[in-house]
């Protein structure tokens, strides 16, 4: 069982080494070729894909970033546009309150002068009045222009209360 | 196991010569012959005379081991020429199961004990090794063959082809001087050099023996035990043992199926280890 036996190991040589070559031939070669070029284009895919998704990451971004700024463009737009309607307003309301008070004011110095003019015609009314009223009392004896001058007088020493 | 112990008692007078019988018969069954027991039928296989050279007697006899190593590489030969006849990108069945064996002898054993690039230089050997020796671990376990891997005289050309692998691309690659000074581990004392070289070419030797004897004595080993149980019927002249020896040969064919595949991967694992070695000392 333990003896050595140099012809066998001379077959075994020969059949190994025949053995090698015929399998390098028909199996290895070949299946170690398939086997780097399947790996390489598991690689490919695989970098390929690493691309791809490189790719859409920095597009995604890219939106991203559009979209913030068109968020903060519309803000913008937003606050402008409110801060003009504010100013507008504004000013519509000064203005309307400008007009309002023109017109007031307007009406104020009218009514005043319709007031003047009722008084200045009250007065003579009555100076003639009283002149009517004074001619019956004692007679025609004063001329009107004196008569005038004493009603005048009589008035302007009245209370400054009633005048207007 | 009481029956058995009775049985044997019983039978302690005719037991001598049986045991002999017995014995020369698992001898006989486990050594290399002449002959093929195909079916009952003793095939003789031709013989030639032995040729003398350097006075060293070579008997080129076709013998049983050469046969079923023959048997094994036409086996290797029609089992990878028919499942990779069409080269697809992607292997089904048989084919596939045979590129995932390869891929993990280059991945996890070529690759990762010569390095990236020698790895894939010597994967197609590194295969060889493995499917050969598989192949014939496993052939004794079918009927009519018997396991070339079983003579001392087949491991021992694998592990002189594992010795010269290492030993003449070591050379090539580190120059003659170069590769056997890389035997001797550096900062070791010039005095001592001498005395280092012989002790690591020993083991360098003990290594690749040990790498033969591991494999020769693990294909015997198993076949001698389910002989073994076997032989129990006939020891005891009795079909009551022949549950528990059937049984326990079963078991063994089993873990012999198992055996063969670990000891196809030692062998070639430590083989790729041995190359490497050689070919990056100082590692």
């Amino acid at each position: 069982m333990l003896d050595l036996d140099p012809g066998l190991m001379i077959w075994a040589w020969v059949t190994f080494f025949v053995l090698l070559f015929i399998l390098y031939k028909i199996a290895w070669k070949p299946i170690l070729s398939v086997i780097d070029k399947r790996e390489k284009t598991i690689q490919d895919s695989i970098d390929r894909a690493e691309k791809a998704k490189e790719e859409a990451e920095s597009l995604l971004e890219k939106h991203d970033q559009l979209m913030q700024t068109a968020e903060e463009e519309s803000q913008k737009m937003l606050k402008e546009n409110r801060e003009l309607a504010e100013k507008s307003r504004q000013e519509i309301l000064e203005q309307a309150k400008q007009n309002a008070d023109k017109t007031v004011d307007k009406a104020k110095s009218e009514i005043e002068k319709e007031k003047e003019d009722a008084l200045y015609s009250l007065r003579s009314e009555v100076a003639d009045l009283a002149i009517a009223a004074t001619k019956k009392i004692i007679g025609e004896s004063l001329d009107e222009s004196k008569q005038k001058s004493i009603i005048d007088e009589f008035i302007q020493k009245m209370p400054k209360s009633t005048q207007h | 196991m009481a029956i058995l112990a009775a049985l044997s008692t019983y039978n302690s007078g005719t037991q001598e010569g049986q045991e002999e019988n017995v014995g020369e018969f698992i001898v006989h069954h486990v050594t290399n012959s002449n002959e093929w027991n195909v079916f009952g039928y003793h095939l003789q296989l031709p013989q030639f005379e032995p040729i003398t050279v350097l006075g060293m007697q070579i008997d080129l006899s076709i013998t049983n081991h050469v046969v079923m190593i023959w048997i094994a590489a036409l086996f290797l030969i029609l089992a990878f020429g028919i499942s990779f006849r069409k080269r697809s990108l992607v292997p089904k069945g048989f084919a596939a199961i045979l590129e995932m064996l390869i891929l993990f002898i280059r991945d996890e054993i070529a690759i990762p004990n010569l390095g990236e690039e020698d790895g894939r230089k010597f994967t197609p050997l590194i295969c060889t090794f493995f499917f050969f020796v598989l192949t014939c671990n496993l052939m004794g376990l079918i009927p009519l063959f018997t396991t070339p891997t079983g003579n001392i005289n087949i491991t021992a050309a694998m592990a002189l082809i594992t010795l010269g692998t290492g030993q003449v691309f070591g050379i090539i690659r580190h120059g003659f001087f170069g590769h056997f000074k890389a035997l001797v581990p550096s900062g070791v004392p010039l005095a001592l050099i001498p005395l280092m070289f012989v002790i690591e070419l020993m083991g360098l030797m003990a290594k690749h023996f040990a790498l033969l004897m591991r494999l020769f004595a693990n294909m015997v080993a198993g076949h001698i035990v389910i002989f073994a149980f076997l032989a129990v019927i006939i020891i005891f002249k009795s079909f009551l043992a022949a549950p528990f020896s059937i049984g326990f040969a079963i078991f063994v064919n089993f873990l012999e199926i198992l055996i063969g595949f670990i000891q196809a991967y030692v062998f070639t694992m430590l083989s790729t280890l041995f190359i490497g070695m050689s070919l990056h000392p100082e590692h």
